[in-house]
């Protein structure tokens, strides 16, 4: 199975950075990118504009920004792991919100990492690789189908 | 004999009078009088009736006894004086009530009896009761009588004066009762009486059924209707349509002996308004305990109502703003962000991908976007967080300061490993304060002492406190770059720096968090400070916060207030 990223992201410079960052330690390729919670949706449970994709086939992991344009992040996330087919699909959310709020809701709605975007690209891009790497070459994602 | 006399029964005499038909007189005019002076009026009656008997104790031996005996049981002091105003006779109680022994009575002038002022007038006023006719009244109606104990006290009492013709002249006998009780019980009433009218609440009687009884002017201060107009009518007249069932289960529960205690509803003011009032109702028993009505008492509470309003509708903008607040650092922390990112992200991209098209001064400049673009992104979140200090609930808890403290320098100290700084922290420092502000306080302050002890050799970096005048300050002390007292005041302020960036970077905002912190918990901070010679940063955590009215153990230096 094809290791891909799901990066939902409506802000383009950060997106930018993003697979920039991705790219430096060799992982851009791996990755797709959509600009809203609606979109986000529509990828993963193969509807709308992504009605031809085999749902089945799902990215190692989801992230997720919170701040997004039609469905927000935690509303995406919700809908991810009320669904048996993403139920246990990896979603680390990646915003620029420290809120404690925000950290707390997304774990509470099962949110597997939580990653605040630094405003230092130098630490930006050591966070996306680390997490590149993590999810992309040393996690063990469960098995696909698998319900618990 | 005595008994029945007791219960007031009209009796004769049989055998104990020569002139029964006048005995029977006396019991019946006792009889008559029984609504009023019952007890004086009675003895008055036996004395008479004894003293007709005293006519005919030379004759008769058992009447002596019958007589004496009648006269010590009567409850009253009985003193009989002759025409010349002499006392003749008295009983034990006449001895006990004024103090004298029955022989020093015997004989003297009745004026013994009387304080000194009125004395003058007694003998004269004595004359005209004996020449008259009616055979007994009471004395001085309406006025205030007062006898004298031999020890010189006055005392208030009644006096029942009886007149005998006898075959020896003008008797007058006095049945006299110490009303001292009485009076103050009378007192206490009207003092009790007083006080009900003067309430500024309506404190109101009612009987089960709900008629009024009793009305004080506070109920017509606050409900318009006079005493007049409502008394005997029903509550209802106060009770707005929609509330008839509560006060019909106010009625039940009273009349099931039970109280009701500030319960706040609304009633009907004569002109028509209705009127916020706290209740109070209570069943009120006769003697016997049984239930006869109720008392209410009603408050006004209209200011405390709109005082409540005004202060939920404040709680309600400051809410609002709070949330508006939230609002704003909210999508400060978002969107302010993002664009520094992309500033800082792209200049360093170019930086490091173009890194050999650029010279040293364009390399330079392209760092200096990125140390800017860096710099604002501390600056935006030195601001949220204090923002967040002001936003937050504080949770009291007891807290160890100085393992605070030494945790916050334990994480200085691991970020740079390089340096050596000398540390003194006095254990088991502790105050009742926010934890997760007062660490952020603390690392506030402890990050400012490691910073400008930075260029310091043999830095060193104190934490103590002690105790002034009750209060403990706490103190945290450096040997670093210190600072100008003629600044001290700015040292505080948001964005205010005393050094500039080049020497000591900063955000110029912990300080003010700290002060806002501990001003949050309502304590003072203050800074004491030499150019090169080190800071020092003092700091109080009051037990109970001084908003809370005057601080306890003012006015008694000897009571510490110890933050433990």
């Amino acid at each position: 199975m094809n290791k891909t990223i799901l990066l939902v992201e409506d802000n383009s410079s950060d997106e930018k950075l993003t697979l920039l960052a991705f790219k430096s330690c060799g992982i851009a390729h791996d990755s797709f990118v959509v600009r809203d919670g609606a979109a986000a949706l529509d990828y993963l449970f193969a509807t709308g504009a992504y009605a031809h994709r085999e749902p089945a086939s799902l990215p190692t992991v989801v992230l997720l920004d919170l701040k997004l344009p039609k469905v927000d992040g935690l509303e995406v996330l919700r809908q991810i792991r009320a669904d048996q087919r993403t139920k246990l699909l990896p979603v680390v959310v990646l915003t620029s919100s420290r809120e404690e709020e925000d950290v707390v809701r997304s774990y509470s709605f099962g949110a597997n990492a939580y990653l605040r975007k630094p405003v230092e690209f130098a630490a930006f891009a050591q966070a996306a690789r680390a997490l590149g790497l993590f999810w992309l070459q040393w996690n063990e994602i469960p098995p696909a189908g698998a319900v618990s | 004999m005595l008994n029945d006399l007791r219960a007031s029964r009209p009796q004769t005499f049989a055998g104990a009078s020569p002139s029964g038909e006048q005995l029977l007189v006396e019991l019946a005019s006792l009889r008559r009088q029984r609504m009023g002076l019952t007890g004086v009026t009675l003895f008055a009656a036996l004395v008479t009736a004894g003293l007709l008997v005293a006519g005919s104790v030379r004759r008769n031996g058992s009447s002596e006894t019958t007589f004496r005996s009648l006269l010590e049981a009567a409850p009253d002091a009985v003193v009989i004086v002759d025409e010349a105003g002499h006392i003749i006779l008295v009983n034990n109680q006449a001895e006990q009530l004024f103090g004298y022994p029955r022989a020093e009575l015997m004989g003297a002038p009745v004026e013994l009896l009387i304080p000194q002022r009125f004395r003058a007038k007694h003998p004269g006023q004595r004359k005209d009761y004996a020449v008259q006719r009616r055979a007994r009244r009471p004395m001085g109606s309406g006025l205030e009588l007062y006898g004298r104990h031999k020890d010189g006290h006055e005392f208030p009492v009644e006096i029942s004066l009886g007149r005998l013709e006898t075959e020896n002249g003008i008797y007058v006998s006095s049945a006299i009762r110490d009303v001292s009780e009485r009076k103050a019980a009378d007192e206490q009433r009207f003092r009790l009486a007083a006080i009900v009218e003067s309430s500024g609440d309506a404190i109101i009687a009612k009987t089960l059924q709900g008629i009024i009884t009793s009305w004080n002017q506070g109920a017509e201060r606050i409900f318009g209707y006079t005493s007049e107009e409502i008394l005997g009518k029903s509550v209802s007249v106060l009770i707005p349509r929609e509330r008839e069932r509560e006060e019909s289960e106010i009625l039940a529960s009273l009349a099931r002996g039970e109280r009701i205690d500030q319960f706040d509803t609304v009633r009907r003011r004569k002109d028509g308004s209705e009127i916020h009032v706290s209740l109070t109702a209570s069943p009120v028993r006769d003697a016997q305990g049984a239930l006869i009505g109720a008392s209410k008492i009603a408050r006004d509470i209209t200011q405390r109502k709109r005082a409540e309003w005004d202060l939920a509708h404040a709680k309600d903008l400051a809410e609002s703003a709070s949330r508006e607040l939230e609002a704003f650092s909210y999508s400060v922390a978002h969107d302010l962000r993002a664009p520094l990112r992309g500033m800082n992200g792209f200049a360093q991209v170019l930086l490091d991908t173009y890194q050999d098209k650029l010279d040293a001064e364009g390399r330079d400049w392209l760092n200096e976007i990125v140390l800017n673009a860096k710099r604002m992104g501390e600056l935006i979140d030195a601001l949220l967080s204090l923002a967040r200090v002001t936003r937050n609930e504080l949770k009291r808890e007891p807290v160890d300061l100085s393992e605070l403290v030494r945790e916050a320098l334990a994480r200085l100290a691991s970020a740079e490993p390089e340096r050596t700084v000398e540390l003194s922290i006095q254990p088991n420092l502790s105050a009742n304060v926010d934890l997760r502000l007062t660490r952020v306080a603390f690392d506030n302050l402890t990050a400012n002492a490691w910073k400008f002890t930075g260029k310091t050799v043999g830095a060193r970096i104190e934490f103590a406190a002690a105790e002034q005048q009750g209060e403990l300050i706490f103190s945290l002390k450096d040997n670093g770059a210190g600072f100008d007292m003629a600044f001290a005041k700015k040292l505080f302020a948001p964005f205010q720096r005393l050094h500039s960036a080049h020497e000591f970077p900063g955000t110029g905002i912990g300080l003010a968090t700290a002060q806002r912190i501990v001003h949050r918990h309502g304590g003072r901070i203050w800074a004491e400070g030499i150019v090169d010679g080190g800071a020092t940063f003092h700091f109080t955590f009051p037990t109970r916060s001084s908003s809370n009215g005057p601080r306890e153990g003012q006015g008694s230096p000897a009571r510490s207030e110890t933050a433990s």
